[in-house]
């Protein structure tokens, strides 16, 4: 969902006048971001995987309605269902009709950038349904009531003492600021969640299409209990995430696990589809999201956006997102990513501020571990802007730089005009001689 | 690269992140050098869950630890899903046998046919996992080759490389989030595989 009332410069001050927020950014930098590139250089044939890592993923953005269609079917042999949905409301209604189906009071969540898109918490809990986030970081964000400022590390802006205040106040826990007591008590308080659960949701880090199945990636574990204890699982899925074979997805799970938190392997990856509870009334769902990706796969200049695999180590590089943080960028998506998806999803003309307030510095490309080229996605955002843009509605700005170019434009390619100017400008010089 | 070498890889990367390797020669060495270590570490918590299937020796290795005053958890198909989960979720140890160990990341892959194995490696706070040394590959590419064919056959895999963990709190790492908070290997030298292919 985006945020109502969104202003850049407003959030971007905030944050970094905000000690905690800017000491929670500066140490992501500094030790994420940092040992990502160490860690790429640990294997010597790392361009390589990468360069290989891009094909697949652009192989897939291309010919996402062939393997859709594949991962459909397999998904369907093995007894399980798969939807899509246009938007977000689309979304929403699919996902109650399952809830409903099921008879789900409760559902466990793992962390998803696309259950932000669709709002999923919110509308549950309109529905009677309560949503419960199982990621630390995002059930922290949850019981806060606020948003996600980094994709990876939702709580990074908060202090251990705030955590500590709000889990003495909204979980009646007595005060601490020890960061492992603190973990025990949401262990202790999220375990009981798991067991209450009817409907497990959990975001897809990638589809296997000719499998059937889907890769989940976690350090944590929520995403095993999610998927294991209660009886439904869902899956929300962008329409892009998805690779063709296990070889592909295990290629990229490499990449991700360096990417992601500077680790040569992530904690947990499940790989699972349809058929896996022991319960007999156990089932798999799959919830294909478009809400505007369709759009971007057939457009040439930004299609690369979606072979992007959130790791998030562009956020953790890059020297905007360093000071003014995740809040800031409004939308669901943060960082230099964040400064080209919200753009194309939410809308060009509200999130303008995201592509002209990053600097083009090409760190996120660097660090990317498909090197996917945002510096020239942002440039080439900058001049639909400009220039206009009929595919999102987008209307050429005639402002005083416009009217220049325009004018110099006009001026250079007739030959009359330029006639004119130049004699009289050299008419001018001689006669100052 | 020959056997030792790769377990030795996979020894070097596991102490890396956290995990604690032993090696047992045999079956009775392995009863022998678990019992111990769960008697020494774990004296004051004493309940495991043990699965039948894939684990040598479970037959002897039960009745000793229970006449040592453990509370053993068997993970049969005698025994109901629902009730075992129920059990499970006071059970301090879970110990497991695995289908194969990825050295290069110290990585332990668990079959999702397997019954009670993903419910033993997630929820006690400890979790031992029983390698067979035959079962160790060096790489993720070789692992790829093993694992495609059991998503063809059936169900899917989950992958375990060290204990649960998050950093959301400051960037802290604190281990023990959902999952175990130990994970300790054994590796078994005399043997061919511990899970039916």
């Amino acid at each position: 969902m985006q945020e109502q009332g969104f202003d850049y410069r407003k959030k971007a001050k905030e944050a970094i006048k905000d000690p905690q927020f800017q000491k929670g950014l500066q140490s992501i930098q500094m030790r994420i971001g940092k040992a990502t590139l160490e860690r790429y250089a640990e294997l010597r044939d790392i361009e390589e995987l990468r360069r290989k890592a891009k094909e697949v993923r652009i192989h897939a953005v291309q010919n996402l309605d062939q393997y859709l269609t594949t991962f459909t079917q397999r998904v369907r042999e093995k007894g399980g269902e798969v939807f899509f949905a246009r938007d977000s409301e689309s979304a929403q209604r699919i996902l109650l009709q399952v809830a409903e189906k099921h008879n789900v009071k409760k559902v466990v969540k793992g962390k998803s950038m696309v259950g932000e898109e669709i709002g999923i918490n919110h509308f549950l809990e309109s529905h009677g349904i309560t949503p419960v986030e199982t990621d630390l970081g995002e059930f922290i964000i949850q019981l806060a009531e606020e948003r996600p400022s980094h994709i990876l590390g939702p709580a990074i802006h908060k202090s251990k003492e705030q955590i500590g205040r709000l889990f003495q106040e909204k979980l009646k826990a007595p005060y601490t600021h020890i960061p492992e007591e603190l973990t025990m008590i949401a262990r202790r308080t999220l375990r009981e969640q798991f067991f209450e659960a009817d409907m497990g949701i959990t975001g897809c880090n990638l589809a296997i299409a000719s499998k059937g199945q889907v890769m989940l990636v976690s350090n944590e574990g929520n995403i095993r209990f999610s998927i294991t204890i209660p009886k439904v699982h869902v899956v929300i899925m962008g329409m892009e995430r998805i690779v063709w074979s296990l070889r592909e997805a295990l290629l990229l799970l490499r990449l991700l696990s360096r990417a992601a938190a500077a680790q040569r392997m992530a904690t947990y990856v499940s790989i699972v589809g349809p058929g896996e509870k022991v319960s007999k009334d156990g089932a798999f769902y799959v919830l294909i999201l478009d809400n505007g990706r369709s759009k971007i796969a057939k457009d040439p200049d930004f299609k690369e956006i979606l072979s992007c695999i959130r790791c998030g180590a562009c956020l953790n590089i890059c020297p905007v997102y360093g000071k003014i943080g995740g809040h800031a960028y409004g939308g669901v998506y943060s960082g230099p990513v964040g400064a080209v998806l919200n753009p194309l999803l939410f809308g060009i003309e509200r999130y303008k501020d995201l592509f002209f307030g990053e600097t083009l510095c090409g760190a996120c490309k660097d660090i990317c571990p498909l090197h996917i080229e945002i510096p020239r996605m942002l440039l080439e955002l900058r001049r639909r802007y400009k220039e206009g843009y009929d595919k999102y509605h987008i209307k050429p700005k005639k402002d005083l730089e416009y009217l220049a170019i325009k004018g110099f434009e006009y001026y250079s390619k007739s030959p009359p005009i330029y006639n004119l100017v130049t004699r009289t400008i050299n008419l001018i010089r001689r006669d100052n001689t | 690269m020959r056997p030792d070498r790769v377990v030795d890889r996979l020894i070097t990367e596991a102490k890396q992140i956290g995990v604690e390797v032993y090696e047992a020669k045999d079956p009775q060495h392995l009863r022998h050098s678990l019992v111990d270590f769960l008697t020494k570490r774990y004296a004051t918590h004493n309940s495991v869950c043990i699965p039948l299937e894939g684990f040598p020796l479970a037959d002897e290795i039960i009745p000793e630890l229970k006449t040592k005053g453990w509370d053993v958890l068997q993970a049969d198909n005698s025994i109901k899903f629902e009730e075992f989960l129920e059990r499970l979720k006071h059970i301090q140890v879970g110990i497991s046998p695995i289908d194969l160990s990825i050295a290069e990341t110290s990585t332990l892959v668990i079959r999702n046919n397997r019954p009670f194995l993903r419910e033993i490696s997630l929820l006690p706070p400890v979790h031992i996992a029983i390698v067979g040394k035959d079962q160790i590959v060096l790489d993720m590419s070789t692992a790829s080759e093993l694992i495609d064919g059991w998503l063809t056959e059936s169900l899917g895999v989950t992958f375990i490389t060290g204990p649960s963990k998050t950093a959301d709190i400051e960037l802290n790492l604190v281990k023990g989030v959902h999952g175990p908070k130990e994970l300790i290997i054994f590796i078994l030298s005399q043997c061919q595989s511990l899970l039916p292919s």
